[in-house]
């Protein structure tokens, strides 16, 4: 069926196994969970790169099912084929309104709606060496759902294309795909096509872009499969002031940083302030929060280095730093807050060595230093 | 600001000054009122061209001065900001119906609105060497106007150059825009750009173009961008007999 996984920033969407990924109401379904997973752990700078396995992207719709499924009627099995066309309208609309980049890397042949899920992604990748693009659906004898040819038109401007695909059936390979405008590019193998993919994904990844403006502005670029899908844009004044008050202005209202004197809060418990572009470093004066349990600063843009009288914070269980520019090496008073549980460190630019007493410390249950430029330990 | 010069029948509208020319009340406010002007002295085979002096076109809308208006709270400057887009709107109109052709001669960046306003003309020419073209709302974490995608798509052909400007924020020189479709020529350096524009203005007027019918056939051109200006379009039969 289809399976997510998360590397860094990067979620993989695969459909799995040797087949040729047909369409089915399950296939669908599995593909709807994935997409929504997806989007619930979406943050600033994740992206979806999807894959298949074996010699087929998707062939399309499942019309053997259809045919099995009916009963032996003809008629039945056209209901059938119409509850796959409305079912995956939705698959379509989940792409167009994902909020983060969506890169296909097509490693094999994307025939009728398996072309037509290639081309919901923003970018789609393909190799040369194997497999072919083809709408198939003039040779079975059926017609066209509409969002099938309003994605054509958005994404494939010249009109001799889209008849010569969608008319003539023509069966296309990578480098000719690019020329007609359906793909962006071609690359030697499958491996190579995927490897671009991951590279492209790593590259829109350090963008940051806020997911949710970043699937408006998609939305915004194709009007006419909005319409057919009931996808509406935010209005704008709606969407800057309800929505994104602080987070449209957060990159030229300079100031936002952590307070200097954020150390007079003395009794704050808890300092969430993540995924909120917030520049400069972390003030010193931190260190006197004494009654600080959970600190997040994590999805920032945060430079310099961790305070290193941060073991003050004698009282703190959760330290989340996850994502951010720090620099500098992991201050030692931290193996001294004997109540940390959580410390996540992780991509950042942190380096030095990493202080052996962090595997004595008492109630340490999730390390994550990953992503940083530290060794030993 | 902005100043308005003809010279023969080349009306001459410069943003002046060495700043980024970002498009506030003020500033957009002064457009208009020179573009009114040029519309008011209009004749059969006028042109327009803009050029801009120092290191930008226009970098965009003016965000500063939204922040700096808004006494410190967002909610205020959104405010502000869409003060600035509802007011820049009607001056792409004026552009859009302008009874006579209008060229841009790009000779530093055109950012966001900045942009759009490049966009706005018949033609844009821009210099080689300098400069960069960038839709960075992405960038910022803005949505677009609807005006702003309305006359992307018109101006704009290629879907995937629609999406690497809007949804990857490609910062695009001369030679890059002119592959895409919708800059006309790359020039060696600022000067050589204004050259062309003008000898391009002087030969448009040449054709001694009825200023209405110009103005209504480049609307006809654009219908989905003059629904979302609200611009009507008629049929005017002037025939040279």
């Amino acid at each position: 069926m289809c399976t997510l996984e998360k590397r860094g920033n990067i979620f993989f969407l695969t459909l799995t196994g040797d087949d040729e990924h047909r369409l089915n109401p399950t296939l669908i379904s599995s593909l709807r969970s994935a997409l929504s997973e997806a989007k619930s752990q979406s943050t600033r700078g994740t992206v979806l790169v999807t894959v298949a396995d074996g010699k087929f992207f998707s062939n399309g719709f499942d019309l053997a099912w259809a045919k099995s499924a009916s009963g032996g009627s003809p008629p039945e099995a056209v209901n059938l084929l119409r509850h796959m066309v409305e079912l995956f309208k939705d698959v379509v609309a989940d792409f167009i309104s994902l909020p983060m980049p969506t890169i296909a890397a097509v490693t094999g042949h994307a025939a009728a709606a398996g072309l037509m899920l290639a081309m919901s992604h923003d970018y789609v990748l393909m190799r040369r060496d194997r497999g072919i693009l083809y709408m198939s659906e003039v040779d079975i004898g059926m017609t066209l759902p509409g969002y099938f040819t309003a994605l054509m038109r958005s994404k494939v401007a010249k009109p001799e294309v889209r008849r010569d695909v969608l008319l003539r059936g023509v069966k296309v390979k990578a480098e000719e795909a690019v020329a007609k405008g359906l793909i962006d590019s071609a690359h030697d193998n499958g491996e190579k096509a995927v490897e671009a993919a991951v590279r492209m994904a790593e590259e829109l990844t350090k963008r940051r872009w806020d997911g949710e403006v970043y699937a408006e502005i998609r939305k915004s670029l194709y009007p006419e499969v909005c319409g057919v899908l009931g996808l509406s844009n935010r209005e704008l004044a709606t969407f800057w002031r309800v929505s994104h008050p602080f987070l449209a202005f957060a990159s030229w209202i300079s100031s936002v940083k952590i307070p200097s004197d954020i150390g007079k809060l003395g009794k704050l418990t808890v300092l969430n302030v993540s995924d909120n572009n917030i520049t400069g470093n972390i003030p010193p004066s931190i260190v006197n929060l004494g009654n600080l349990m959970h600190l997040d600063l994590s999805y920032n843009r945060i430079s310099g280095e961790i305070p290193t009288g941060i073991g003050n914070l004698s009282l703190m269980s959760r330290a989340l730093l996850k994502q951010n520019q720090l620099t500098g090496s992991i201050p030692i008073s931290i193996t001294k807050i004997y109540r940390l549980a959580d410390l996540d460190l992780s991509m950042n630019q942190i380096s030095g060595t990493i202080p052996a007493e962090l595997g004595s410390m008492p109630i340490l249950s999730t390390l994550y230093l990953d992503n940083n430029q530290l060794y030993g330990g | 600001m902005c100043t308005l010069e003809k010279r023969g029948n080349v009306f001459f509208l410069t943003l002046t000054g060495d700043g980024e020319h970002r498009l506030n009340p003020t500033f957009i406010s002064s457009i208009r009122s020179a573009l009114s002007e040029v519309k008011s002295q209009s004749t059969p085979g006028c042109a327009l061209v803009t050029v801009a002096d120092g290191k930008y076109f226009s970098n965009g809308f003016d965000l500063n001065w939204a922040k700096s208006a808004s006494g410190g709270s967002p909610s205020k400057a959104a405010d502000l900001l869409i003060q600035m887009v509802d007011l820049f709107k009607p001056l792409v109109s004026d552009l859009l119906s302008l009874p006579m052709p209008t060229i841009a001669a790009i000779t530093g960046h055109a950012a966001a609105a900045g942009l759009i306003l490049a966009l706005s003309h018949d033609y844009v020419l821009m210099r080689r060497d300098r400069g960069v073209l960038y839709m960075s709302e992405i960038d910022i974490g803005m949505t677009l106007p609807d005006y702003f995608t309305a006359i992307m798509r018109s101006k704009v052909g290629k879907p995937e150059a629609r999406r690497d400007i809007l949804l990857r924020a490609v910062k695009v020189k001369a030679e890059e825009a002119v592959a895409m479709g919708f800059v006309e020529s790359a020039h060696d350096n600022g000067e050589s750009v204004v050259e062309a524009a003008v000898h391009m203005a002087e030969e448009l007027a040449k054709r001694k173009w009825d200023g209405e019918v110009y103005s209504e056939i480049r609307k006809s051109l654009y219908p989905e961008l003059c629904g979302v200006l609200g611009l009507t379009t008629k049929d005017v039969v002037k025939p040279r007999l």
